[in-house]
């Protein structure tokens, strides 16, 4: 998934309307964010499907922020509504699993908050950076080893 | 009618309600004997792992395994039988998708902290003031080394481990799902009609809502959630409208939608994943969360009302991965740091 083995990588999966264009509007006002996260565009929160940010996980994310419109904002009327009971309900079933719930956030963020785009980004990354990798990167990466190691 | 074919019918870390299933197909066993001798079978017929490996390599028409792939013993049977057999069947949940047994992948710790639970002083009810815990080997008094089979560390659908032609998915497989089945090899040997394209799963592929007769709502909004023991059951009403969790809207259908139509319960998912989603738990979480108690003061909910809302989904793993949490996109527990 990344260049630099080691740091830290974060998935952002946000919706179109509020979360995108505030990080367009972070870029453009050239606030200062880390450069460790890959940010998925989806039409709506409500897109984005549980599964997609257990996939994350599964392929090495070390953090997963879900992001988009304030309640009342979202352009779907009640998307974002739904997300935050799924993601709530996700958050406990990823404790289940023992992955540290510091590792995933939601989080409403305008087209006007570039800068709160931006803070939040060097924060999350700051938790995840503090946390270090996830346990399921750690597996993926020893079990990489070994066939490497398999293969000589 | 020419030669007969030649069936196995194995169990691997099974409950033995698959060989139940089978039996239940009565008179359509008849039909099954008229086309296939059982070669091979722990529960059936007097086999032994010995005649298994000297029958020649693909000697098996088909092979039905049922049960997890729990220890060694099972995937060492579930490997020998892929070579000694044409056609693999994943038969029940537990070895199409973990079943059960694969929630122990969800403990903490894994197998070390399973036996501490089972044999050590974890549990109220375990006596064992020695701490005697079973031995992979163990040399008798008289010099003998007797050896059992070691656990897996995590329990994975029998595909992950050998290759798997057809899958008949329940806990057991409801006895049309077995019929269907036995019906198309049936008439392949005897008429010639094609079998199922590899990779079949023998069901439906619709979702359980689909099959089942409950009227539904043209809005769902759950107000609280019920155990099916907390409240009268309405034999008519979706159970989702009652409030029951019900796992038809992530479950493929071909059950006949026993439990909600027969058995007045709600699904609780023993078909596993529909055909459209890779992780039954995640979809059935999806479509909880989207009609969890929607209220009239979303704009200014509190996080502590959201906490409350979830939290009355009591173990959201487990119930939504009852069968299938060895199949899911994350199928183990793991320990992360604390910062
Ligand atoms: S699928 Fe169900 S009935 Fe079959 S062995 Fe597993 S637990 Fe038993
Ligand atoms: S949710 Fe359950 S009760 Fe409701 S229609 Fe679907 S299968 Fe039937
Ligand atoms: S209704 Fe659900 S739990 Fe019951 S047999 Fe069918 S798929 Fe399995
Ligand atoms: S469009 Fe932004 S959350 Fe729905």
């Amino acid at each position: 998934m990344s260049a630099d083995k080691n740091k830290p990588l974060i998935v952002v999966l946000s919706c179109n309307w509020c979360t995108y264009a505030g990080a367009d509007l972070a870029g453009v006002s050239r606030f200062q964010m880390p450069t460790n996260f890959r940010l998925i565009r989806t039409m709506c929160s409500a897109r984005i499907d549980p599964e997609l940010v257990l996939k994350a996980f599964a392929k090495g994310a070390d953090g997963v922020i879900v992001a988009g419109c304030h309640p009342g904002d979202c352009h779907y009327i009640s998307g974002n509504y739904r997300e935050r009971r799924r993601i709530k309900l996700l958050e406990m079933m990823l404790k289940q699993i023992g992955i540290s719930p510091k590792r995933f956030a939601l989080e409403w963020i305008s087209a006007s908050e570039g800068q709160k785009f931006a803070d939040t980004m060097r924060n999350f990354s700051a938790q995840i950076d503090r946390l270090g990798m996830s346990p399921i990167r750690i597996k993926l990466m020893e079990e990489n080893e070994r066939k490497e190691v398999a293969h000589v | 009618m020419s030669e007969k074919i030649r069936l196995a019918i194995a169990t691997a870390a099974t409950c033995d309600g698959c060989d139940m299933a089978i039996i239940d197909i009565d008179g359509m066993l008849l039909d099954l004997f008229d086309i296939a001798d059982i070669v091979f079978s722990q529960t059936y017929v007097d086999t032994k792992y010995e005649d298994l490996e000297k029958m020649p390599d693909g000697y098996i028409t088909a092979s039905l395994v049922h049960g997890s792939m729990r220890d060694e013993e099972n995937v060492h049977l579930a490997k020998l039988l892929r070579k000694k057999s044409k056609l693999m069947v994943a038969f029940g949940a537990c070895s199409a998708f973990g079943g059960i047994p694969s929630l122990a992948n969800s403990v903490k710790g894994g197998m070390g902290k399973i036996w501490q639970t089972v044999y050590g002083k974890d549990t109220a009810s375990t006596v064992n003031p020695e701490g005697t815990t079973p031995q992979h080997k163990w040399k008798t008094p008289l010099g003998r080394t007797l050896t059992l089979p070691e656990a897996e560390q995590k329990i994975v659908p029998m595909d992950k481990i050998i290759d798997v032609d057809y899958y008949l998915p329940g806990c057991p497989p409801a006895v049309s799902t077995i019929k269907t089945f036995v019906g198309a090899v049936h008439s392949h040997v005897t008429k010639g009609t094609p079998l199922p394209p590899k990779g079949a799963i023998i069901a439906s592929e619709k979702t359980l809502c689909e099959e089942c007769p409950r009227v539904k709502p043209e809005k769902y909004n759950i107000k609280k959630i019920n155990r099916p023991y907390e409240i009268e059951l309405d034999p008519e009403k979706c159970f989702l409208e009652q409030g029951v969790i019900c796992l038809g809207v992530a479950t493929r259908a071909g059950c006949g939608a026993q439990c909600t139509k027969v058995g007045n319960m709600p699904c609780r998912g023993c078909y596993g994943p529909t055909g459209l989603v890779l992780d039954q738990g995640a979809s059935m979480l999806s479509a909880l969360g989207s009609i969890l108690d929607m209220t009239d003061h979303e704009l200014d909910m509190t996080d502590d009302e959201l906490e409350k809302i979830v939290a009355q989904v009591p173990d959201p793993l487990g119930t939504f991965y009852r069968y299938t949490f060895g199949n899911a996109i994350i199928n183990e527990a793991v320990e992360d740091a604390e910062e």
